[in-house]
């Protein structure tokens, strides 16, 4: 290379963007030429001012630095293992167990006089433990038949939060055809 | 207890070492639940944290909520770090790189220096006190504000690289780009800051 080229290259050279082959041969270059040692030590010079600058700059307050730490997460999880799925899908899948449960037991057109109050409740804890509890109505009947159309709350956002799932049938009134029901979806904190 | 002004981000290899066995034995101390290990794990690194937050956002509260951010995210997810995969620093430096971009979105709204409204005794609590301008020289306040100049994508790779010397195949991983990419942006970065810093002012700092 002339030394031309070689000058332009040099902050390519200072920045370590050569190939090692380029490199030495600007270092040969470099060692007998003041022009592009000047130039060499100017470039390099950038990098220092950064530095201390930056040094300067940016020097914590080690009091405040440790009063920012943040808190201790509480659960701890075997190192490879991946955040718990399974908690985020359970209110999903409780929802799921029960609508199926209604479907199975719905009525015969005989039995839709009978009226029913059927309140299910499904909660997903962070313990992971998720309940459902069945209300029945005070009269005790048998043969529930828990005719409920359901508006789903398609998507359950996967909150780290515990979503709360209330499935409620309103009582239907004697010989009414068509019992409504709502789903609604709240999550807390 | 580490001192955290002590550290600078050249020596902090040496001083505390941020890999190998000790690193790994204080990981597996974290999940285990020893609390103790995990202010040790913060207290070897949250100056690297907090200076490379600094120097990205050029503004102390900002740094300091991501130091916060990050180290909370580290924590959570610190079953999930691999260290066949990146050193624990330069996971930590992602995780800061990503919080200072998502620092960077929120407050993208058009804005003016505080410092434009002191005449009207309006202060910012952000500027630089008096004693902080007075440890730094003049060019050194130069170099700063030239770090400022530069674009965000420029001002990251640019003090990834000078300030640690990282080589641009892990600055690419830290950034999410690739190795020419992280080093064209050297390129121009440096250019930049040739062009911004004046340079007759180029004289080693007292």
């Amino acid at each position: 290379m002339t030394h031309q080229e070689i000058h332009e290259q040099l902050p390519d050279y200072v920045l370590g963007l050569l190939t090692p082959d380029r490199a030495n041969e600007v270092a040969q270059h470099i060692a007998g030429c003041t022009t592009c040692l000047r130039k060499v030590h100017d470039e390099r010079e950038i990098g220092a001012l950064v530095r201390e600058a930056l040094n300067t700059a940016t020097r914590p307050d080690t009091a405040q630095l440790r009063q920012l730490m943040p808190p201790i997460p509480q659960k701890k999880h075997p190192r490879g293992t991946t955040a718990n799925w399974t908690t985020r899908l359970a209110p999903a899948l409780i929802l799921l167990v029960v609508i199926l449960g209604s479907l199975l037991m719905t009525a015969p057109e005989s039995k839709r006089s009978m009226s029913i109050f059927f309140a299910t409740t499904a909660t997903a804890t962070s313990t992971n433990t998720p309940t459902a509890t069945v209300v029945q109505n005070s009269r005790g009947d048998d043969n529930i038949t828990p005719a409920v159309t359901e508006r789903f709350v398609s998507d359950l956002p996967a909150y780290e939060s515990e979503p709360v799932v209330q499935v409620i049938a309103a009582p239907a009134p004697l010989h009414s055809p068509t019992p409504i029901a709502a789903v609604s979806s709240t999550t807390t904190n | 207890m580490s001192d955290f002004s002590s550290l600078t981000w050249d020596s902090i290899e040496g001083a505390y070492p941020s890999n190998g066995a000790e690193l790994n034995f204080l990981i597996e101390r974290c999940l285990s639940g020893d609390d103790a290990a995990y202010t040790i794990l913060y207290e070897r690194h949250a100056g690297l944290i907090y200076r490379l937050a600094y120097s990205l956002l050029q503004n102390r509260q900002d740094a300091e909520e991501v130091l916060q951010d990050s180290f909370e995210y580290a924590f959570r997810k610190l079953a999930d770090f691999d260290e066949e995969k990146s050193a624990f620093t330069t996971w930590l430096y992602r995780i800061t790189v990503s919080r200072c971009r998502n620092k960077r979105r929120r407050k993208w709204l058009p804005t003016m220096p505080l410092s434009f409204l002191a005449p009207y005794g309006v202060k910012d609590e952000n500027a630089r006190s008096p004693d902080e301008l007075l440890e730094q020289t003049e060019i050194q306040r130069d170099v700063w504000d030239a770090l400022g100049r530069l674009s965000p994508k420029l001002r990251e790779t640019a003090v990834l690289r000078y300030y640690t010397g990282m080589q641009y195949k892990e600055i690419g991983a830290i950034l999410n780009i690739s190795p020419k990419t992280a080093e064209s942006r050297m390129r121009l970065a440096h250019k930049k800051l040739r062009e911004i810093i004046p340079l007759h002012k180029m004289d080693k700092p007292e």
